[in-house]
């Protein structure tokens, strides 16, 4: 499928098929989760937390993905990008990330969030560090290491640099580091 | 028409004073008033440091002394405090912001938001206005206008309720103290005052455009 396409589907499954959520209402929800975890927890170990509730979430959201677009196996690493990009953040999150930095071998990849539903009105505290150890949105790639993890595709995903701590841009790195066959369980045939 | 703005106060729902910000130097017509204060901030200033800075919760009674402590604070932080500014003017407003409390709380305040009714007084050739929500939350202004000027202040108002808005949505900002695990009380109201850069120049940034129109 071409990348036009990708985004007509896109922009219909939005429109017509998605069941929306007021925008503060997820957006406070989600900041309260982070700032009560921040409350428990130190802030290296909020990002671990993080990072695993967006990897449940990703395992099941996957499903949902597929019932929705009834999309069939990508072609490439290239192609997932694509997919991702443009009709996975597309449906859940209604904003495009661009896809940027791929490494020589094909194997990586930069998403460059330029909005970011998360953290409106979000400022990261001033005090403790926040701005150097914390990851606000690291749910997202809890996300999608969790999808991609559904499609046999053993991804890392890791943010490089982000807004809300003074950096110019959003920026998420995906690294693929194997696929994964599909093992057979032991005791069947 | 040119009215301008004087000063901006934000107050909490249980009259704790929230901000306070002053934009316009304010030319005295009214020099015996100026005087008397002066006296007060003769005497007073000698040791304004040492008082202590936080303001009690029955607001109606805290003294000069707090008063003027806290503007020892405040003056340190505003950039728009040119040498014709004095914290004369910032004690006046203080005392406007505080005269406008008691009219919140009177019967004869109406409480719906009509864009007609927000003026609260005159004093001094300043006249006030206020606005408040059903969540406690006010804003006082004062301006110079010579009529009643309610409904075209009524969309400036909205702004810096919605700027507050956006300061409290954060989740990270907290209004009232909670202990954090290691047993301090922090957050956004130490002292009762917003602390926030950003929100504080958002508000100097909607005034001061509102007074250049």
């Amino acid at each position: 499928m071409s990348s036009k396409s990708y985004k007509s589907l896109s922009d219909d499954i939005w429109k017509n098929r998605v069941d929306k959520i007021n925008s503060e209402v997820f957006t406070l929800t989600y900041g309260s989760i982070v700032a009560q975890l921040c409350r428990d927890f130190t802030y290296a170990e909020v990002n671990t937390q993080l990072e695993k509730m967006g990897y449940n979430i990703g395992l099941r959201l996957v499903e949902e993905f597929f019932a929705k677009t009834g999309l069939g196996r990508c072609t490439s690493f290239k192609d997932t990008s694509e997919v991702i990009s443009k009709i996975g953040f597309k449906m859940f999150l209604n904003i495009t990330p661009t896809v940027t930095n791929w490494s020589g071998d094909g194997k990586q990849f930069s998403l460059i969030l330029d909005d970011n539903p998360l953290t409106d009105f979000v400022e990261l505290p001033e005090d403790n560090n926040a701005a150097n150890e914390l990851w606000y949105s690291n749910v997202l790639c809890g996300v999608l290491r969790g999808c991609l993890e559904m499609v046999q595709l053993d991804c890392d995903v890791y943010f490089v640099s982000d807004v809300l701590r003074g950096d110019p841009i959003t920026e998420m790195r995906l690294k693929l580091n194997k696929f994964l066959k599909d093992e057979v369980p032991a005791g069947e045939e | 028409m040119s009215s301008k703005i004087y000063f901006v106060s934000l107050i909490s729902k249980d009259n704790r004073p929230l901000y306070i910000q002053h934009f316009f130097p304010y030319e005295s017509l009214d020099n015996s008033i100026d005087r008397q204060i002066d006296e007060e901030t003769g005497v007073e200033s000698e040791n304004p440091v040492d008082k202590k800075k936080s303001v009690s919760e029955d607001d109606e009674t805290s003294t000069v002394q707090d008063y003027l402590a806290k503007q020892e604070g405040i003056e340190n932080d505003l950039s728009l405090l040119d040498g014709k500014s004095s914290s004369n003017e910032l004690l006046k407003y203080n005392f406007l912001s505080h005269m406008a409390l008691d009219i919140f709380e009177s019967p004869f305040y109406d409480s719906e938001e009509n864009t007609n009714k927000n003026l609260l007084f005159i004093q001094d050739g300043i006249a006030v206005y206020g606005y408040a929500t059903s969540t406690g939350f006010k804003v006082v202004l004062g301006s110079s206008a010579k009529e009643n000027i309610s409904d075209v202040l009524y969309p400036l108002f909205r702004q810096i309720h919605r700027t507050y808005i956006k300061l409290i949505s954060n989740p990270f900002y907290q209004q009232y103290q909670l202990e954090d695990k290691t047993g301090n009380k922090n957050g956004g109201l130490d002292e009762g005052g917003i602390d926030n850069l950003k929100f504080s120049e958002s508000i100097k940034r909607i005034v001061t455009d509102w007074n250049s129109s």
